[in-house]
């Protein structure tokens, strides 16, 4: 199926919006969600728990709010800072 | 460090730039003390000018600070390490902007002090002077480089200032009912005791921003009941 601009527009924000929700209303169901990102914004919004892998590794696994604040490992913090990756 | 540099070099030169601003400021508030003092040691009421153009000066780099600080979190959305330097060095914008604030009011006070004739308990202000402006030099020492030891031992060497002024204002309320005709001149330097006993409480404040910077750790108010659990 072919969209015009604006429905394409219309229908990447409702799957956006259900991507940032949904995990939310499911949790309140006491279900337990993975999701696998590269995208930093979203991990930090949606999940309780983040894990950071690398290259296959994994390099650290705790609360998103420490993960993202003061995460052990160096790697962790270079790879969400942006110093590489 | 392993991972010093950041991809985006955009991003190293916003936070460079923030950080030398922020420096610039500390640097200007330790001359604006350092005249504050002299104004009021050296009885050179000119001083206050200076101290007052310095503290524009503080002012217009504290709004500055603050709105590369925002436009840094907009374009760059920075975390962990990053995001606890752009929000430390806001704070740290705001006690300095305090600081200089004080210092203007010590070097008004000490003007006002230089048209009367010469007080014995001016002089005796000195080691608080020496002690306080020491303390906010170590709190941007801690700062800067990132020292934790340094920056958890402001808050004893704060108390002992606190100490201090509360010794000098017993002395100046005696000496205030010995010789009530100079009431107003002791007033005034019991305010600038007072005012050097908030410059310690910043430097203070300053430290804890220093530890919160690289350790992501809170130190503020840890006798708080609230929070003991």
């Amino acid at each position: 199926m072919r969209l015009d601009r604006g429905r394409a527009l219309r229908r990447h924000r409702i799957v956006t919006l259900k991507t940032l929700t949904l995990p939310r209303g499911l949790r309140n169901r006491e279900y337990t969600i993975v999701i696998v990102t590269h995208n930093m914004q979203q991990a930090s919004r949606v999940s309780d728990k983040t894990a950071f892998f690398y290259v296959g590794e994994l390099i650290e696994f705790g609360e998103t709010a420490q993960l993202f604040n003061r995460p052990k490992q160096a790697k962790s913090e270079g790879y969400i800072t942006g110093r590489f990756g | 460090m392993l991972y010093s540099r950041h991809i985006l070099r955009a991003f190293d030169t916003a936070l460079d730039g923030l950080r030398a601003d922020a420096l610039m400021m500390a640097s200007l508030t330790d001359r604006n003390l350092q005249n504050a003092m002299s104004c009021l040691l050296d009885r050179n009421p000119e001083l206050l000018a200076i101290t007052v153009a310095d503290e524009q000066e503080i002012d217009t780099l504290e709004k500055k600070v603050d709105r590369d600080g925002v436009e840094i979190l907009l374009r760059f959305q920075p975390v962990a390490s990053d995001l606890r330097q752009i929000v430390s060095t806001m704070k740290l914008g705001s006690n300095l902007e305090r600081v200089a604030d004080q210092a203007v009011k010590i070097a008004q006070r000490s003007r006002k002090l230089t048209m009367e004739p010469e007080l014995d308990e001016a002089i005796a202000l000195g080691p608080l002077f020496i002690d306080a402006i020491a303390l906010f030099r170590d709190s941007i020492r801690a700062y800067a480089d990132g020292d934790v030891v340094l920056a958890r031992s402001l808050r004893e060497r704060d108390q002992e200032i606190d100490q201090m002024n509360h010794d000098i204002a017993d002395d100046l309320t005696a000496k205030m009912a010995d010789q009530p005709d100079r009431i107003p001149d002791y007033l005034n330097l019991l305010f600038i005791a007072r005012h050097l006993g908030r410059v310690g409480d910043h430097a203070k404040n300053i430290g804890e921003d220093a530890v919160y910077k690289a350790e992501a750790k809170d130190i503020r108010h840890p006798n708080n009941l609230l929070e003991v659990l």
